[in-house]
């Protein structure tokens, strides 16, 4: 990964430096390398070096906060966060799907329910509760 | 070659219950952690699992680190280091190994009889390796149709970044989780790296993968799961994203403090580095508490009435707290909180004290596995217990092409006039190549 790290900065000179070209050589003069990088950091926005690495095949990442997540183009044009509207919340934005599946349509996400917002879908539609029954029910506090 | 051959199940033989992947033959082409645990997930569940290796690059350690080297039982290396590293056996127990030079037309075409006579891959080499070899999902879907394939890029199959590598630590800060991590007063050279993003990437794949099964069972179709690392890892931490939208803050970092708890942290206990955690959260547990303690004067100090004073006058608190704990064993503080129903645990390091916690031994959670060549030590549980089968036991992790004979003769029908052939043409081996790549991170040649 040492040449790549030189190709990043921009420095492939370094690579016949006779104090970089061992492992032993780069550790006896870490605070002249580590200057070096710095410099070259100082210089560079965290996207040019997060693309730089990349370019190097180095397994690099900006550190993002979350406002930076995001706004960041790549997740962006993924999709990664869902935007969904909330009766009470109002609309937010959500992480989105732990994967994705080719054989699962595209749907729309709902919001988290209200407190017993369903009950009438499972009692009457799915346990079949007659209407009088649910009355009984209510008036009890049950639902 | 024979014709289909069902996944044998010799794995967790002495499971008293069928388990719920058995029957499932799965492959593996994954290395260092996130693939292969999810790999680990569906062996625990009973899938027969083949990890598919070669000896040209591996990803078991060095090929002879030296004597003393750390990740070796006993600090010895031994005769087959590849067989003998502690992070590889952990992950890769239950599974069978098969050596393939996939860069050889040869491996290729074993590898993919291999596909045909299986249910799932899990794939997590760098973006276009797969497809460079010939062996990504619309290749592969030819010779198995129902065939389920999960890929586990860190960035996803789209978007700007998508050819772009990734560790667990580079997923951890490009999602933000790096940033919430720490002390207030510290900077982020300071925090500890973690990789938990491998782990949640790993049995995220596992959870995909069971969901594609009960669908190829439901519809008798397979499907490819896109399982990009950092999409599965978001999640984790939605709530912050959401904090931002409400309030158009970001979370600053918090240490183990919390917003609406108090006391909420990590405190001393007695002993050199021992820790006992402490979570109260509401005013009955604050009350229990002060009862318990038996702190003097605390239940009746005003800069601790209600959730609020107490999360403003959190330092003093805390104080007050670690002089209580800090004269007190960790464990004797926690019998003593839960006895109240106050959330409480010890701080326990990743060796002796984890060994020796009572609640770990009486579970009879880690278990002794006798590897071959690593011998016998003592390693982690399952992932989970199911009903019929209370002590579930690990089989060991293969050693590097420990089951080219039964993946190639018994599953492929090879002869061993075949197997020879392979073995002197070096698609398959026991043992890495000299020279080999022991980096273990298959990369698409840049030049």
């Amino acid at each position: 990964m040492w040449p790549n790290l030189a190709r990043m900065i921009d420095r492939p000179d370094l690579l016949d430096d006779a104090r970089f070209t061992s492992i032993e050589g780069r550790a006896a003069h870490n605070g002249e390398l580590e200057s070096l990088f710095q410099d070259w950091f100082d210089s560079h926005t965290r996207a040019e070096v997060f693309a730089a690495g990349q370019r190097e095949g180095l397994p690099c990442g900006p550190v993002l906060t979350p406002p930076d997540v995001l706004a960041d183009p790549h997740f962006n044009e993924r999709g990664s966060f869902l935007r969904i509207d909330h009766p009470r919340a109002g609309t937010l934005r959500y992480t989105g799907h732990p994967f994705r599946l080719s054989a699962m349509d595209q749907f729309e996400p709902k919001p988290a329910p209200l407190l017993g917002q369903h009950n009438l879908e499972v009692y009457s539609g799915l346990l079949g509760v007659g209407e009088d029954d649910l009355e009984l029910l209510r008036s009890e506090g049950v639902l | 070659m024979t014709g289909s051959s069902p996944a044998r199940t010799m794995m967790n033989s002495n499971s008293p219950i069928q388990r719920p992947l058995a029957g499932i033959r799965a492959l593996e082409l994954a290395e260092i952690w996130a693939g292969p645990l999810c790999g680990a997930a569906l062996a625990d569940m009973g899938a027969e699992v083949i990890k598919v290796e070669s000896i040209q690059r591996i990803s078991r350690g060095q090929a002879r680190p030296a004597p003393g080297a750390s990740g070796y039982p006993d600090g010895d290396p031994g005769e087959r280091p590849w067989n003998r590293s502690g992070n590889f056996n952990a992950v890769n127990r239950n599974k069978r190994s098969v050596t393939l030079d996939l860069a050889s037309p040869r491996g290729a075409g074993l590898f993919r009889e291999l596909v045909s006579l299986s249910d799932a891959l899990v794939s997590n080499y760098a973006p276009g390796v797969v497809d460079r070899l010939g062996i990504g999902y619309e290749a592969l879907l030819a010779l198995k149709p129902d065939l389920i394939v999960v890929e586990m890029p860190g960035y996803g199959k789209s978007g700007p970044y998508k050819d772009f590598r990734s560790m667990g630590m580079a997923i951890d800060a490009v999602t933000g989780h790096s940033s919430l991590r720490g002390y207030p007063d510290m900077d982020l050279t300071q925090i500890s790296l973690v990789h938990h993003p491998d782990a949640v990437a790993g049995l995220t794949a596992a959870f995909g993968i069971s969901a594609a099964l009960h669908y190829r069972a439901r519809t008798g179709k397979g499907q490819f799961i896109e399982l990009t690392q950092s999409e599965a890892f978001l999640p984790h931490i939605g709530e912050v994203f959401l904090e931002y939208g409400l309030t158009g803050q970001s979370r600053a970092r918090r240490g183990n403090s919390h917003p609406l708890m108090s006391p909420h942290g990590c405190y001393p206990a007695l002993g050199e580095d021992k820790w006992v955690t402490i979570a109260v959260r509401d005013e009955d547990e604050w009350r229990a508490f002060c009862r318990v303690t038996g702190i003097p004067g605390l239940a009746d100090d005003s800069r601790f009435f209600g959730v609020e004073a107490r999360v403003a006058n959190r330092q003093a608190l805390d104080t007050i707290v670690a002089d209580w704990t800090s004269v007190r064993d960790s464990y004797e503080t926690v019998e003593l909180l839960q006895a109240a129903g106050i959330p409480s645990a010890p701080v326990l390091d990743c060796g002796a004290d984890t060994y020796s916690d009572p609640h770990l031994l009486e579970r009879d959670y880690f278990q002794v596995v006798d590897h071959p060549d690593a011998g016998n030590h003592l390693m982690s549980g399952p992932m989970w217990k199911m009903a019929g089968d209370p002590k579930p036991r690990h089989e060991p992790a293969p050693g590097l092409g420990e089951h080219n004979n039964y993946v190639l003769s018994d599953i492929l029908g090879l002869s061993v006039y075949d197997l020879q052939g392979l073995e002197r043409s070096e698609v398959i081996g026991t043992s890495p190549l000299p020279g080999a790549d022991m980096g273990g991170v298959r990369r698409v040649s840049r030049t």
